[in-house]
């Protein structure tokens, strides 16, 4: 018997797909996962080689990669240096300010350039959603949960350190981090506060963009925190999955009427995504997806089907980065608009 | 322990002695340029108050949204301009890099060795300054060789005499105030 209740309310979503497949159940106990996460990804991927390609990634690693911060520095001059103490880099062909690093990168948190602020250490996947919500110098922008502070301090320099920023988080020992990445990168446009972003929907349409960079069970990380495999019980996915949803329906009331909202989060399970996104749509009739221009340049698109259950079409405008097609952390992405 | 402070309008007599202090570090057109148009915040009901600077647009949000709709205090915002200690304004590294690169004075410049010594906390001796960034003030803005900010230190002799040759060289000069080594082995 379960002791949890689904969070989705418009669609149905029984709990059959998850259970384990003698395959699954191999392939999991090879690999050291959970039988159910496997499971599920036969199911997305829709054959077994896919699926252990994506396993293997576990524990693997990434290249590292960094944000150049235009607030403090000229990309070029920052190369120059990086490259004199030995970094070879190459630039993300889709971030003008981001670079992989091909080596040095186990030097990057101790030199004196991260100090000065000049570069933010940053996963390539986490530079595409405030180039999606491409905010400006006009806009009033709300960064739901904040900390660390590299997409805030990216979204500040995109807005040229001009408009507002309200960053909110809800940790403590967060914030602190938070506001030292502020400084550190001499962003100015901030107003950081400490609190439930979840409340905010009570407060009022007030924000023209909104960036949600939703907690989530990280299961895009398996590359670079093998705990992963075997961290996130079946209740704790569809647990977060109500924390999304809530966090995401406060998001819309918040939001100014044509405004913009970007929702990510570093998971690859659909209930994380799709699915929130789905009810979402079912719940606001005023809400719509929106194109992307950046991610949908290499990654693939969102689910409109899976695990058996229908969605909606628009979730084809949403997409999705894997660590075993893209070399990448799992992401997911997706824009929305609220009609004014 | 501390209460949540409470972020306010700053006095007209701390306004006025922040900037005085910055006036005296890096010239009053680039300080009144820079403060035109903008609001001082100040935190309350703690011990330390902290000093910053916002924009009109900001101080909109923090009064109409943050005090107004939804009746909640920043954790901070704007420029960390620094903190008043004893009814004395001490000076952030935020604002003061701010300002060195608009005044390009009241600076020293250290060698790459004494740079990295004095991103672990270290002070700064006579021999490792090569540039001096006149006029100077007590506290003065660090830098490296490249015109990065390194932090702030107090000058222990006066400007003239980081320029004598007698004097010893081993001789620290300047007493590290704060560096940028801070974000990583404290923060804020």
């Amino acid at each position: 018997m379960l002791n949890f209740k689904l969070p989705f309310k418009t669609f149905k979503v029984g709990l059959k797909y998850t259970t384990p497949s003698f395959e699954a159940r191999t392939l999991a106990e090879k690999y050291g996962f959970l039988p159910y996460m496997v499971e599920r990804y036969i199911k997305m991927f829709g054959n077994i080689e896919e699926v252990e390609e994506l396993l293997k990634t576990t524990g693997k690693g990434l290249t590292k990669s960094i944000r150049c911060n235009i607030l403090k520095i000229e990309c070029n001059n920052l190369l120059k240096r990086l490259k004199s103490k030995g970094l070879k880099l190459k630039n993300i062909p889709w971030v003008n300010t981001g670079y992989w690093v091909l080596e040095g990168g186990e030097k990057l948190g101790y030199l004196h350039e991260y100090l000065f602020g000049y570069y933010f250490i940053q996963g390539a996947p986490s530079m595409v959603p405030p180039l999606e919500l491409n905010p400006s110098p006009n806009d009033v922008v709300l960064d739901m949960c904040a900390a660390p502070g590299g997409k805030t301090t990216h979204l500040a320099e995109l807005m040229g350190n001009k408009g507002v920023i309200l960053a909110v988080d809800i940790s403590r020992s967060r914030m602190k981090t938070l506001r030292s990445n502020i400084s550190r990168m001499g962003v100015a446009n901030t107003v950081l506060l400490k609190m439930n972003s979840k409340e905010l929907g009570n407060y009022g349409e007030f924000f023209t963009k909104i960036l949600l960079d939703a907690p989530c069970t990280g299961e895009g990380l398996l590359p670079i925190d093998a705990s992963r495999k075997e961290k996130t019980q079946l209740q704790d996915l569809f647990k977060m999955a109500s924390r999304q949803l809530e966090l995401l329906k406060s998001a819309i009331k918040a939001l100014k009427p044509g405004g913009t909202l970007v929702y990510s989060t570093c998971s690859i399970a659909p209930e994380e995504n799709e699915f929130v996104i789905n009810e979402i749509l079912n719940l606001f009739k005023n809400v719509s997806v929106e194109n992307l221009s950046i991610i949908s340049r290499f990654g693939v698109k969102g689910f409109t089907e899976v695990f058996g259950i229908r969605l909606r079409d628009e979730l084809a405008k949403c997409y999705r980065v894997y660590p075993h097609k893209h070399e990448m952390e799992g992401y997911f992405i997706c824009k929305l608009i609220k009609k004014g | 322990m501390d209460k949540h402070p409470i972020f306010v309008k700053a006095s007209e007599p701390i306004l006025k002695d922040i900037i005085r202090t910055l006036s005296q570090m890096f010239g009053e057109v680039i300080v009144e340029s820079f403060f035109r148009d903008k609001v001082v915040y100040i935190t309350r009901n703690v011990k330390r108050n902290e000093v910053f600077l916002v924009t009109r647009t900001l101080d909109h949000v923090v009064v109409d949204y943050l005090k107004g709709r939804i009746r909640r205090e920043p954790y901070s915002l704007g420029i960390f301009l620094g903190q008043i200690i004893d009814g004395e304004y001490r000076v952030s590294i935020d604002i003061a890099e701010k300002l060195f690169l608009k005044a390009r004075r009241n600076a020293i410049m250290i060698n790459e060795h004494a740079a990295s010594l004095f991103l672990y906390g270290r002070d700064v001796m006579l021999k490792s300054i090569i540039k001096v960034y006149p006029p100077l003030f007590k506290i003065t803005v660090v830098i490296n060789e490249l015109e990065d900010v390194l932090g702030l230190c107090k000058l222990t002799v006066k400007p003239k005499d980081l320029l004598v040759e007698s004097r010893s060289k081993n001789k620290i000069v300047c007493k590290n105030i704060i560096d940028k080594g801070w974000y990583l082995r404290k923060g804020h």
